[in-house]
């Protein structure tokens, strides 16, 4: 187990050594001056900008440039912000608190609506319920979180007063944002679990199950839902990154300072450093989940810890 | 309340029209630097002028909903507009530069009680005022002013907007302890509105060396009438009533600010402020868009405040060097065609005040003449393509030679600058241009600005000086600085020169008059309307003054 661990590990290495490159020359090859970005508007010199351009290392060729980011990564230091001289790390951590709440309860959104809807609709497919869960699941799909989100804030915060519009620190106002950003995972994973459940349903061991006198809650809980949640999780686990995508608009939305808007802002305005750092620090966010969900995966289904251990 | 020949006579009219200067700063992130600090206003209702009882009451938290990030709470160092806003809750500069409420200026003693410039306009000697403490205890004197100025000027700072404003700074140089000069390597006539503009805030020596020149970005300590709580990095800063405040100008209020806290909440999406305004968690929204501040003021819910800025109005810099635009015929005829004031009415929801000009009303050196060299008409526009030999065929795009008379627009997202572009291209079209227009992030619309691709740009710039036009208009700006028309014209850039050298007053704006109107007669840049800070607010708040750069001081600001 460990050393299935340890090469997980390992291959997340060129892994993110490449998303780097990539990003660092994607950003670079985007034409304009971060210096001037700066700048622009403060009564700056043409010896002001190129006095700014030294300071923050950008007259080197970008090799160099690149070579510097690197080194000072391996002594785990992402480098400083062009726009604020604070540390690259000291600026995510700021932000990530609020980012991985949002991913958090986003999922627990998506699992607490999508399993058990996807269950009941299962069970009994063509039924009223399974009706019911499907036009759920449908709009779900169908709306973007955005519109979505907009049309949430509308009706509980502006005309209702019920919940915050922005973000104030509370539980309360996670709430939008929350079921906004989950609601398309909810449907995406009710479509899932209702496929399984109708498939397992069909199978011998359910019959089997159900033979021994087993209770009909107690198969679906006990066994089908058990072998319905491993492409469950699995999925759970590659919308990581979409759900990332996704806060960057939500969190601009309801006003939530997190990684994602600061990385939206951070490309648009060239602020190097603070895109690498972001970069390196999602890349390897993502490995791990990546390599939470296997672990998960291995728990429910002993078949896929074999094929690791072997 | 004391602060009477500043109240407009009818607020909340006069309040009614504001917007983007977010935009400009947003993403882009670029930042005007500006300037002064000025004028007031009573944000609120019409008729309570004298109702000191309500302003008297005090207390309470007041949150306004602010558009973009502060990169650095150290006006120092900032390079962003907005941090001067935060600048005036904070910190006093030595004088106060503020709007009299009647189109005009004055200056205020601050932290200076008296001040004299030498005649050519390179020694500064300032009077400091006595009994005065920072938040942390500091007591306030010519040391202060000495560590603030070199601050700025320390490379390990990396001033921003500080640093240009300031000049040719050579030192400070403490007479006693109460009294200071600042001396320039050469002559600086701008440096009286410069210092006033929020950079040049007074910071505590004790701070500034405690935490060093970049870590006072995180703790900024002044003398201003609220003090530094916490800031929750990119979402909101909170700051705190100055209980031993004394030594404000009278313009702006006496005593101790009102409200017992102040926070700036940073809502970056546009509907966003709206919202929250809308669900009570802001009492004020900065720079909404302007179909959200009709919206707002059709509901007769909220007031609205317009506050004018120093500056070079919203417009499109107009490249002098690629053709068609080199022709200035043709560049005449642009500017004949379009009408501002129709695009202020149809696009900017009457927001906005329509621009003609270099320079904003407000600013000294302003030329009302200049602004005059234009107006809108269109069949004289079409003559001047005509004279150009640019001649109308079929399809109403005109052609010479076999070539379309086609220009390039760049715009930079986010300056809000995309729908007023379309009514422009609209008014273009009706005299024969066709164009096309690419709509770029600001990193890489700048950098088109600088090779000269465009024939129309973006453009916008909130300051504190006349001086400003050197950055925009100077030779030297053409290939990395802002001078996105390409215009080369020795002879004003020794104009401007020349004015900043200038310590009398009338003699300055007299010179930074004629470059305004040599400016439109070159037709290098076309205004679209006057840069200015948009403020929608709930009626409870009251009291509010504005400033010289578009920002609102909050020195006795209350909530009803």
């Amino acid at each position: 187990m460990t050393l299935f661990i340890l090469r997980r590990l390992g291959s997340a290495i060129p892994v993110v050594v490449g998303i780097t490159v990539i990003s660092f020359a994607l950003v670079h090859l985007v034409p304009g001056d971060p210096a001037k970005v700066i700048l622009y508007g403060s009564n700056a010199s043409p010896e002001q900008i190129a006095l700014l351009r030294q300071q923050l290392g950008l007259d080197q060729p970008i090799w160099r440039q690149y070579f510097d980011f690197g080194d000072n990564l391996l002594h785990g230091n992402l480098g400083t912000s062009f726009l604020t001289q604070n540390s690259v790390a000291f600026e995510l951590l700021s932000r990530a608190p609020s980012t991985l709440v949002l991913t958090a309860a986003s999922m627990l959104v998506a699992m607490a609506v999508g399993i058990p809807l996807g269950l009941v609709a299962g069970r009994r497919p063509g039924s009223i319920l399974d009706t019911v869960a499907r036009g759920v699941s449908f709009v779900g799909v169908a709306v973007p979180y955005f519109f979505l989100a907009l049309l949430l804030v509308l009706v509980f915060s502006v005309k209702l007063h019920w919940l915050s519009a922005i973000d104030d620190g509370t539980a309360k106002s996670l709430v939008l944002p929350a079921v906004s950003l989950g609601w398309g995972y909810a449907a995406i994973l009710t479509r899932l679990v209702r496929g399984r459940v109708i498939e397992e349903l069909r199978s011998d061991y359910v019959k089997s199950a159900r033979a021994r006198g087993s209770g009909e809650w107690r198969v679906l809980l006990r066994q089908v839902l058990r072998n319905s949640s491993v492409p469950a999780v699995t999925t759970i686990g590659l919308q990581f990154g979409n759900i990332l995508t996704g806060a960057a608009i939500t969190e601009v939305i309801f006003g939530r300072a997190g990684l994602g808007s600061f990385l939206a802002t951070s490309i648009t305005s060239k602020n190097i450093p603070v895109v690498q750092g972001a970069v390196v620090v999602i890349g390897i966010g993502y490995v791990l989940i990546n390599l939470g969900v296997d672990l998960v995966v291995g728990a429910i289904d002993p078949r896929t810890r074999q094929e690791a251990a072997a | 309340m004391d602060h009477h020949p500043l109240h407009l006579p009818s607020a909340s009219r006069a309040v009614s029209r504001p917007m983007s200067r977010r935009r400009l700063l947003g993403l882009g992130g670029g930042l005007a630097a500006g300037i002064g600090l000025v004028p007031m206003l009573s944000a609120c209702g019409a008729d309570d002028t004298a109702s000191s009882a309500s302003a008297s009451a005090g207390g309470g938290t007041l949150t306004m909903g602010i558009n973009a990030t502060p990169d650095t709470l150290d006006p120092g160092a900032t390079g962003l507009a907005l941090t001067l806003l935060i600048s005036f809750a904070l910190f006093d500069p030595l004088v106060y530069w503020l709007p009299d409420g009647n189109g005009g200026s004055a200056f205020h003693p601050g932290l200076a009680e008296s001040w004299k410039i030498s005649p050519d306009a390179s020694v500064y000697t300032f009077k400091l005022r006595k009994g005065v403490t920072f938040h942390d205890g500091t007591p306030f004197n010519a040391a202060a002013v000495k560590a603030t100025y070199d601050h700025v000027v320390d490379p390990k700072t990396k001033s921003k907007s500080g640093l240009g404003a300031l000049g040719p700074y050579k030192e400070t140089k403490i007479l006693d302890d109460y009294t200071v000069q600042i001396i320039f390597t050469a002559p600086n006539a701008s440096f009286l509105h410069q210092q006033a503009a929020g950079n040049f805030g007074i910071s505590s020596p004790t701070a500034l060396a405690k935490y060093g020149p970049v870590g006072f970005g995180n703790n900024p300590v002044g003398t201003g009438p609220f003090t530094f709580q916490s800031y929750q990095t990119g979402n909101q800063l909170t700051l705190l009533k100055n209980p031993k405040y004394t030594w404000g100008p009278p313009a702006l209020g006496t005593g101790p600010a009102k409200l017992d806290k102040l926070i700036f909440r940073i809502v970056t999406d546009d509907s966003g402020r709206y919202n929250a305004l809308q669900s009570g968690q802001l009492q004020i929204a900065m720079n909404l868009p302007p179909n959200n501040i009709s919206a707002a003021q059709k509901s007769g819910k909220y007031q609205q405040l317009l506050v004018p800025s120093i500056g070079t109005p919203l417009g499109m810099p107009i490249n002098v060097t690629k053709p068609p635009t080199d022709d200035p015929l043709v560049r005449q005829a642009i500017m004949y065609a379009v009408d501002q004031d129709a695009l202020v009415k149809g696009v900017l929801y009457d927001v906005y005040k329509p621009a003609h000009n270099v320079l904003t009303p407000i600013t000294p050196g302003f030329s009302e003449a200049a602004g005059k060299s234009y107006s809108y008409d269109p069949a004289k526009a079409a003559a001047l393509l005509d004279q150009a030999g640019w001649t109308a065929g079929s399809g109403g795009t005109r052609t010479k030679n076999g070539q379309k008379l086609n220009l390039d627009i760049i715009l930079f997202s986010g300056a809000g600058m995309e729908l007023p572009a379309q009514f422009v291209v609209s008014e273009l079209q009706k005299v024969g241009f066709s164009s096309s227009t690419s709509v770029q992030p600001f990193a890489t619309a700048q950098a088109s600005f600088n090779s000269g691709v465009h024939n129309l740009g973006s453009f916008g710039y909130y300051g504190a000086d006349p001086y400003l036009l050197n950055i925009w208009v100077n030779s030297n700006a053409i290939q990395s600085g802002f001078n996105w028309s390409h215009y080369k014209n020795p002879a004003v850039d020794q104009m401007i020169a020349k004015a900043n050298a200038t310590a009398a007053d009338a003699t300055r704006n007299s010179l930074y008059q004629q470059v305004g109107t040599k400016l439109m007669q070159d037709s290098m840049y076309l205004p679209l309307w006057d840069v200015a800070g948009a403020f929608t607010l709930s009626p409870k708040v009251k009291n509010l003054h504005q400033t010289l750069n578009g920002y609102l001081a909050f020195h006795s600001a209350t909530l009803g």
